[in-house]
């Protein structure tokens, strides 16, 4: 069985492995690109959500390098994100492929074992092993890729060799891609943090801190972004964002739950009261938190046409005001041009820098 | 002094204005409803509202302005989660239906929009928490603390309901409805007497609403004296978008002039549209049930000639419904279809050309007129 796979961030690494474990075979498609994009907007509906298109793109890529079936999630709550997978199925059955289609959402627990049970010579004890091998090993892998992320992020705006954090951290992610084994992944983390420490800082900088918020996959994915948590990094610019990958599948997948949630969603009720999907609660409690935190300002990305992300702007202008903190928002679709995207951010950094000097 | 409450000429009133409005009206307070939609209140809208939003929001949004001055506290529904099957339970939680995220953010929007001067009522419609009768009785002891009387003035709200939908499914335009209180006129035919578990169905026939529109077709070919038979198109969108004249342009009008009849998504009953949707699964969005169910019929009827699809630009909803209406249902018959989106930029000669053109296409096409 090999499975289409579609990317967000990172999340290839944890999966990947997941699968394996498994016996089944993800098939990776190239990482997005200007091609993806254009045959995701060719074959999309006009008026989808840009993740919808990008994704479709990866999946045909797939497709097309000899994956055979298909995983996607469902939901019946209030965000479109629940139809991806029957958009996904009668695009690529108009294109003529062959395919199976699997719905991976939670609710279906018991099909996902009997495929797993089919795959491992219909014996249970094989089959709940594997599983319980396969989540271990993933969390492992997804935990040292959030850990290694996080401190880059947090470097980046205090070395002095621009850029070196980030070879670094690709070099690292690379290999951790390749190994399967628990006690390798414990000493690639000892070797990144002796690597990270000997990168040359100069730590007397006073970085402005700024939240990324909005939709989860405008967040994660940094194709879509325009790489900004990295160039932002790059720039002398502490950049938090809500949502990794890490903690979507955290989140949204294996629902673990959180105290930082709950904080979030008793914050968030006096403005935002219900969760419509495309992170809208999470946006509104997150930037509540930042102007508590004293963070410089608050980036929202979203996606243009996003339903969730258009009707909450208006309340994160009004924390906006309230809380006196900036907040720009930027909706992406595939006609936004990077030169236009950095424009924007280039004038709100600046208007940081402008409040900073007038308050010290 | 009674209360007075705002209600907006906007969005979910053309489905559920005259529930509310008797609702609040038996509990002793004066309701005011904001007039049609006019130039300046949806350009007010469009000030106030989020750039990419859709443009029935943007209007709401301007009937809201106009009524802040007005009114004590201002009507804004919450439509989270509704049972689409009024007089049972649900058995599965998968046949709740759900508002889309405007619908659930509404009143959050709008108190983030409008300083503290204005008042929001928040009726919340939540059926996974309480059925439509707690929340109205919740909403009601703001203004009562007699149960009984919220209770009589629920049980008249529903009546009034029924007759509403009743009047729409005989071709009558919301509008004509609520400015000429035709609710009063027509007490009188009271279709079946109410109970606590009534269902919101109209007992009347499909076929009345047929006759009455192959009736004005006859009509107009005698007068006209030509033996060409008078196409009909079935015209399927939100009722906020098609039957509001400033939004849709005067579509209605525009597509009669043409002389061609129209059958809207108002005149297809909701026991059609439960039979319709049991084909299509897996959609849970409430107020697309109807464009869904409503299409699906259509397509059956020998006497409609062609679909005009009447969507807003940015409505989330409708690009994942255009796409399960193209799969699951016009792929297999073989009928001229058009979607028109309409946003605040759309110009009414844009929408004649293509109007016209459709419709010649309908007179033109032999397989049309075959289904003529």
């Amino acid at each position: 069985m090999k499975a289409a796979f579609a990317y967000m961030g990172n999340i290839y690494l944890p999966l990947r492995i997941l699968f394996a474990e498994l016996g089944i075979e993800l098939i990776v498609p190239p990482s997005p690109n200007k091609r993806t994009l254009e045959l995701g907007t060719q074959l999309a509906p006009e008026t989808m959500c840009i993740p919808f298109k990008i994704t479709l793109g990866n999946i045909v890529n797939a497709m097309e390098m000899g994956a055979d079936t298909v995983m996607h999630t469902t939901g019946f709550w209030s965000c479109r994100f629940g139809y991806y997978g029957r958009l996904y199925c009668y695009i690529l059955k108009d294109l003529g492929y062959k395919f199976h289609h699997f719905d991976v959402s939670g609710s279906r627990f018991k099909e996902h074992y009997q495929l797993v049970k089919s795959l491992t010579k219909n014996s249970d004890t094989i089959a709940f092993k594997s599983i319980l091998k396969a989540m271990y090993k993933s969390w492992n892998k997804s935990n040292l890729m959030e850990f290694m992320e996080q401190i880059t992020r947090n470097i980046r705006p205090f070395e002095i060799d621009k850029g070196k954090a980030t070879r670094i951290l690709n070099r690292y992610l690379k290999a951790l891609d390749k190994i399967s084994s628990i006690k390798v992944i414990k000493q690639l983390k000892k070797r990144f943090i002796n690597e990270v420490n000997s990168i040359k800082k100069d730590l007397s900088r006073q970085p402005l801190k700024i939240k990324i918020i909005g939709e989860s996959y405008c967040v994660i994915e940094p194709f879509v972004n325009f790489n900004l948590i990295q160039v932002l990094g790059e720039n002398g610019i502490l950049v938090d964002p809500f949502l990794t990958a890490h903690k979507w599948l955290g989140f949204h997948s294996a629902r673990l739950g959180n105290p930082e949630r709950k904080v979030i969603k008793k914050l968030a009720h006096p403005y935002w009261k219900y969760n419509v999907g495309g992170e809208d609660e999470n946006a509104v409690g997150y930037s509540l938190l930042a102007a508590q935190q004293g963070y410089d300002g608050i980036i929202g990305l979203h996606p243009f046409g996003c339903m969730s992300s258009n009707a909450v702007q208006p309340v994160l202008q009004k924390i906006s005001r309230d809380k006196n903190i900036p907040y720009l928002d930027i909706g992406i679709d595939e006609h936004t041009s990077e030169t236009g995207f950095y424009t924007r951010i280039d004038a709100f950094i600046s208007v940081l820098e402008k409040r900073r000097k007038m308050t010290y | 002094m009674k209360p007075r409450i705002g209600i907006a000429r906007a969005l979910y009133s053309f489905y559920h204005f005259p529930l509310w409005r008797k609702f609040f009206e038996e509990l002793d307070c004066k309701i005011v409803l904001s007039p049609p939609t006019t130039r300046k209140m949806l350009v007010d809208g469009v000030k106030i509202a989020p750039v990419e939003i859709c443009l029935p929001i943007k209007a709401f949004l301007g009937h809201i302005a106009l009524l802040s001055k007005e009114v004590d506290c201002i009507l804004v529904p919450r439509m989270v989660c509704i049972n689409p099957h009024r007089s049972a339970q649900p058995n599965k939680m998968c046949e709740l239906k759900y508002g889309c995220p405007k619908a659930i953010g509404l009143p959050d929007m709008v108190k983030a929009l409008f300083d503290n001067s204005t008042h929001i009522l928040d009726l919340t419609i939540d059926e996974r928490i309480m059925d439509q009768r707690q929340s109205f009785r919740k909403i009601g002891r703001l203004f009562s603390a007699n149960n009984k009387k919220i209770l009589q003035a629920w049980n008249s709200a529903l009546i009034e309901q029924e007759r509403y939908e009743s009047l729409l499914l005989d071709g009558l335009r919301p509008s004509e409805i609520f400015s000429q209180d035709i609710l009063e006129k027509n007490k009188s035919s009271t279709l079946h007497s109410f109970s606590d578990d009534a269902k919101y169905d109209s007992n009347v026939p499909r076929k009345r609403t047929q006759k009455n529109a192959e009736k004005i077709g006859l009509a107009q070919i005698e007068s006209a004296k030509i033996c060409v038979p008078k196409p009909q198109i079935g015209l399927i969108g939100h009722p906020y978008l098609i039957y509001d004249n400033l939004l849709s342009l005067s579509l209605f009008d525009t597509i009669e002039k043409l002389g061609v009849g129209i059958q809207s998504v108002s005149s297809v009953s909701n026991t059609t549209i439960d039979e319709e949707m049991k084909q299509i699964s897996g959609v849970h969005w409430f107020y697309e049930l109807d464009i869904i169910g409503s299409t699906a019929y259509f397509l059956k009827q020998k006497s409609i000639a062609g679909l005009l699809f009447a969507f807003s630009f940015s409505c989330g909803t409708s690009a994942v419904v255009s796409e399960i209406i193209r799969e699951e249902l016009l792929d297999f018959y073989d009928i001229p279809s058009i979607t028109i989106l309409f946003d605040e930029h759309t110009a009414s000669a844009g929408l004649l050309t293509r109007v016209e053109s459709f419709i010649d296409l309908l007179t033109r096409k032999p397989r049309a007129m075959s289904r003529l």
